[in-house]
């Protein structure tokens, strides 16, 4: 299989602080690759590498080589001698980002979707109404709210606006989807909803999710990365090898005290 | 107010009823409220008589000549509203995208831009520090003769003074709307960016259309910060006691007009017309107060329904 994702000595720093410190991996372009750490051992920003948002943070230096598959065969992501990366609202569109909680624009479902269409992905106004409709379906949610399309994002329950975050991603056709806790935010039932799109995702696309919860990274991981302290310390490939308690044991925690 | 006083138990109110700061605070409050009460009540007794005896060269007449015995006002109401509003026309614009200058740095910009950016927005906070009257000098030596150059007459006209009251209300504007805009615009931060958007971006399409009323109080309070200023038409728009009728023609505004008239005249019919004068601005800043206060309270109640 190919390689979506190629990652070499990278390291992160935040104000002098290294965050991230000399990750490699490389993570196949089909699949589900999970990330588990405890709190505050750099998933998030290891994330963040992969869409370039760690720079719009002030004090944070990135080094390292990163080279994503976004269509075109492997490219560099920074820029380097020789390297001329592609400008970063084109990269963030090919690198769709779901945050831990539902981010929905203070604007209708409609617009969610429609205005990063019309503004980063140039879509042509005749195909908008298309698109937002394919994008609300891939996330299962336009039979919920094709009456309501121009009711505020606002008044979605939860689980809604998460998929609805979801969609707007998945309407600018990225090549690439990362995942930041995606149901860390969401009751039980949203979850189940979440998480069997995201499987159904998984199969056109790579997913790149850190998840909170030990039973969630083992049922959906295809692959399994362990952080600590900013360097991955194990990988499990293949499903259902590993149960509950040899992974806190991994992570040197008690199953309940991950988080 | 009421019921809360009356829930707390006694001994508490008695102490606090000794406390020497809060007996202080409270008399301080009520000589404020009082001199405030007695300043209406005295503008509105003087300003009334005036009202009643409409004799021919009332404050409402259009033309200012105290030796004829004409005392109308009517050229510097309208003084004060133009020159008010084209600063605003002016300071408004300009304020608001210093503001989404100021907060919209792009990323991997030099080090030179991000500076600039740091400078000016420090700036900004001096510029509301500096007394009026050093921009005014300023302008006299360094406006004025290009105003005479370009557009001809004196140089101490309408378009002078609008500069000028412009670059006086722009700190107001940019940080009444920074306050109003910065958290909005934070708050899609960094999801917004992750999608690909640029900050101008979002200030665009999901701050600015929801954030009417910041723009719009802005608006309101420029206004009164322009009406209300005394120096700077007072030194640069000439004072002639007309109509305005031309960038390149001076005018003089009601409160430019007080201060001449007192400075100069002692009682006198004059003076009654100055009460006039008095209490229109007094009313007009009311309004605006009032305007800008309501904007307020219904914007807060809006951020908190907003938010969940
Ligand atoms: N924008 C930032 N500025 C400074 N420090 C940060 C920033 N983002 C994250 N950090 C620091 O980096 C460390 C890892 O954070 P994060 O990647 O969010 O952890 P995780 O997602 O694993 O909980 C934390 O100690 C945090 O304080
Ligand atoms: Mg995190």
């Amino acid at each position: 299989m190919k390689a979506a994702v190629e990652m070499e000595d990278v390291h992160v720093a935040f104000n002098g602080r290294d965050v991230v410190r000399g990750v490699s991996a490389s993570l196949p372009d089909r699949g589900i690759s999970v990330i588990i750490g405890r709190s505050g051992c750099g998933k998030t920003t290891l994330l963040r590498v992969l869409n370039r948002l760690n720079e719009e943070f002030p004090g944070c230096r990135t080094s390292g080589r990163v080279e994503l598959n976004l269509g075109a065969g492997p490219e560099a992501v920074y820029p380097a001698p020789g390297v001329r990366p592609r400008p970063l609202p084109e990269l963030r569109r090919l690198v769709g980002m779901v945050f831990q909680s539902p981010n929905v624009f203070p604007v209708s479902v409609f617009h969610n979707i429609a205005i990063p269409l019309l503004t980063v992905a140039e879509c042509p106004k005749s195909e908008l109404a298309d698109r937002v409709r394919k994008a609300l379906e891939d996330v299962g949610l336009w039979k919920d709210v094709m009456e309501r399309l121009h009711m505020p994002a606002e008044h979605l329950s939860g689980g809604q606006q998460q998929r609805l975050c979801l969609a707007r991603a998945l309407a600018l056709e990225p090549s690439i989807l990362l995942l930041d806790e995606p149901t860390a935010s969401l009751d039980v039932h949203a979850t189940a909803e979440v998480e069997e799109l995201l499987r159904n995702l998984a199969e056109r696309y790579p997913l790149i999710m850190v998840s909170h919860s030990l039973r969630q990274a083992l049922q959906m991981g295809d692959r399994l990365l362990v952080m600590e302290n900013g360097m991955l310390t194990h990988r499990l490939e293949g499903r259902a090898s590993t149960t509950e308690r040899e992974l806190s044991g991994l992570l040197g925690v008690a199953p309940e005290r991950l988080l | 107010m009421k019921p809360s006083s009356s829930a707390v138990p006694a001994e508490e109110r008695g102490a606090s009823g000794r406390d020497p700061a809060r007996s202080v605070l409270r008399f301080a409050a009520g000589i404020a409220v009082l001199g405030i009460l007695l300043l209406f009540l005295m503008i509105i007794a003087f300003a009334l008589p005036v009202f009643t005896e409409q004799s021919a060269g009332g404050p409402f007449s259009r033309i200012w000549a105290p030796g004829q015995g004409q005392f109308g006002i009517q050229a510097m109401i309208a003084g004060s509203l133009v020159l008010a509003l084209s600063a605003l026309c002016i300071g408004w614009p300009f304020g608001l995208v210093l503001c989404c200058w100021l907060f919209c740095p792009v990323n991997g910009q030099s080090g030179f831009a991000r500076s600039a950016r740091s400078i000016v927005g420090f700036l900004v906070r001096i510029m509301t520090a500096i007394p009026t009257v050093v921009y005014g000098f300023a302008a006299v030596f360094l406006l004025t003769p290009l105003v005479r150059e370009t557009v001809g007459g004196t140089g101490f006209c309408w378009l002078s003074a609008a500069l000028m009251l412009a670059v006086l209300i722009l700190p107001t504007i940019v940080l009444l709307l920074s306050a109003g805009l910065a958290p909005r615009l934070e708050r899609l931060l960094p999801g917004g960016l992750a999608l690909g958007f640029t900050r101008m971006d979002l200030m665009w399409f999901f701050v600015l259309p929801e954030a009417k009323k910041t723009l719009f109080s802005s608006l309101v309070l420029g206004f009164g910060r322009a009406v209300g200023d005394t120096l700077i038409p007072l030194m640069l728009a000439g004072n002639a006691p007309q109509m305005p009728y031309a960038c390149s023609a001076g005018l003089r505004t009601l409160t430019a007009h007080m201060a001449m008239v007192t400075s100069n005249e002692v009682g006198g019919a004059a003076y009654n017309s100055l009460f006039m004068a008095g209490a229109l601005l007094l009313l007009i800043n009311a309004l605006v107060s009032l305007c800008a206060c309501r904007l307020e309270c219904s914007s807060r109640q809006e951020r908190k329904g907003g938010r969940r």
